[in-house]
């Protein structure tokens, strides 16, 4: 599990990007990490991956101070940037210098996700792939070197629609029930029915943490005629979106646009 | 986990390696080879004096290959602390910079046995055309004379140390100051020379004056390798939004 205390962090010291964050990342899940350009969604990740430290507060992955940077942390974790390059090594040799540091990898996941993806497991040079394409050989990387945690930055950016769908069948065949994910995106909707909680960033540097269930539970999201009674609501086509307090007990799905505009306005505390 | 596992570090020295020659091991041997072949020949054309003295120029351009691996292999060290950029290696920064040292031997291993081969062999064919009846036996090139040899190499090691810290120090130079780091550069030449001035002076004797460098020059390196560690740290830890 990973644990914030009291996280907050600055660029400037008169506007905190992330400010006091307590909450927890459990084992098994798969966190869609949301908030508006430039709220702070790379920081975190980047917070969480022990890249940066904290200004005030704590991260601990499973009891270890993610800022010590200790070969057994980093060994659990694997970030995805959003943007990167490879060198000009083919993907035999990638494989053959950097696999050996993840005790769990399995090349054939990596060869499963390429095949997946409709790529060759044998690139020459990944340094003349396509943005796109490095991100699916380094998404493919990550799952097979199974990691702990997986923080992706923008792991849909560059990928067209059938990628996107590739990479949630690939993410959800090759996960394993310890390991959890935080996906970071803006396109939410995207990712609607993989996700187990959602973190969403608020313009303040506020965080707004909760699982997909808990939210099902609490609200009900639907498209009525009357906005009366709503704790959000937006105007639409047949009336309004709304956001109601669940009081019947029954599940509806969880509307990941909506809830983020509820959020982010501050109607959803 | 561990501190320093060997397993470790051998697999971070095989990826400084690869990254620090562009992953490309045979390139990079050409390229050693051509300066190899550059240091050779500049005596041949531009010196007046015989064998001898063309094989004492060519020695002391080929020892800075010997050093330049070692803040060479320093400064790869910490960009492959990152595979592709963001991504950071699970390696402990004792094994980082071990194999920073052991990296550092290999290439300088490799590049004296490959001074010594292209160098004996260049000479022994140039003795031929000079001295065609055989009148000079054949040398090797920097095994001529080994005591000369083994006096050099605790000193090339040294000052392969302090160009390591200069990098690293030039590195910071916004934060720590110009002006700071050229007078911890006067401070530490002086040192080294402080013995012999004092000997010129009279102070001292010329037994006790090397006594003292020697003394001066062990403790340096000693602190080379300290800072260079505390350096090292300082780039993994400090930098990008972590001061």
């Amino acid at each position: 599990m990973i644990t914030l205390s009291n996280v907050s962090y600055w660029y400037e010291k008169s506007s905190a990007v992330v400010r006091n964050m307590d909450f927890n990342i459990g084992h098994g899940r798969i966190y869609g990490l949301t908030g508006r350009n430039g709220a702070g969604k790379t920081t975190l990740l980047k917070l969480l991956y022990g890249e940066i430290f904290p200004k005030t507060g704590k991260i601990l992955a499973d009891g270890a101070d993610v800022s010590g940077r200790d070969a057994g942390t980093l060994g659990k974790m694997f970030f995805m940037p959003a943007e990167f390059g490879f060198g000009h090594l083919s993907t035999d040799r990638f494989i053959g210098l950097y696999s050996p540091f993840y005790a769990s990898f399995d090349e054939q996941v990596l060869k499963d996700c390429l095949e997946a993806f409709g790529m060759s497991p044998d690139i020459p040079d990944l340094q003349k792939l396509s943005s796109g394409q490095k991100r699916k050989v380094l998404l493919g990387f990550a799952l097979a070197a199974r990691p702990d945690y997986l923080l992706l930055d923008e792991p849909l950016d560059g990928m067209d629609i059938p990628s996107r769908d590739i990479f949630r069948k690939m993410l959800i065949s090759h996960m394993t029930d310890r390991q959890t994910a935080v996906i970071s995106t803006h396109t939410v909707a995207d990712m609607e029915n993989l996700l187990t909680d959602v973190i969403i960033l608020r313009p303040d540097g506020s965080v707004f943490a909760s699982s997909i269930s808990e939210l099902a539970a609490k609200y009900s999201f639907a498209e009525d005629i009357s906005a009366e009674g709503a704790v959000y609501s937006e105007p639409s086509a047949g009336g309004y979106r709304v956001i109601r307090k669940n009081i019947s007990g029954e599940d509806s799905p969880v509307r990941m646009e909506m809830l983020f505009n509820a959020v982010t306005k501050g109607a959803v505390k | 986990m561990k501190n320093f596992s060997f397993k470790r570090m051998m697999m971070f020295s095989r990826l400084l390696l690869n990254n620090a020659c562009g992953y490309s091991i045979p390139k990079a041997a050409g390229v050693i080879a051509a300066v190899i072949l550059f240091c050779i020949l500049l005596p041949v054309l531009t010196e007046d004096g015989g064998i001898r003295e063309m094989m004492d120029t060519s020695e002391n351009l080929l020892q800075v290959l010997l050093i330049i691996p070692l803040p060479w292999l320093f400064s790869a060290a910490i960009g492959t602390a990152r595979p592709v950029p963001g991504i950071m290696i699970p390696a402990t920064l004792t094994e980082k910079y071990v194999s920073v040292f052991l990296c550092a031997a290999a290439a300088a291993a490799v590049s004296l046995c490959a001074s010594v081969i292209i160098g004996t062999v260049s000479f022994e064919i140039l003795r031929h055309f000079t001295y065609p009846d055989g009148v000079q036996k054949m040398q090797i090139l920097f095994f001529r004379d080994t005591e000369s040899l083994l006096t050099d190499i605790p000193l090339l090691f040294l000052t392969a140390t302090a160009l390591q810290i200069l990098w690293a120090a030039l590195q910071t130079r916004r934060k720590t100051g110009k002006a700071v780091i050229a007078a911890a550069v006067c401070g530490y030449l002086l040192l080294i020379f402080t013995p012999a001035l004092l000997m010129t002076a009279g102070i001292i004797g010329q037994d006790a004056a090397r006594i003292s460098t020697a003394v001066v020059l062990c403790l340096l390196t000693v602190l080379n390798i300290r800072l260079g560690y505390l350096l090292m740290k300082h780039f993994e830890f400090d930098m990008g939004g972590n001061e």
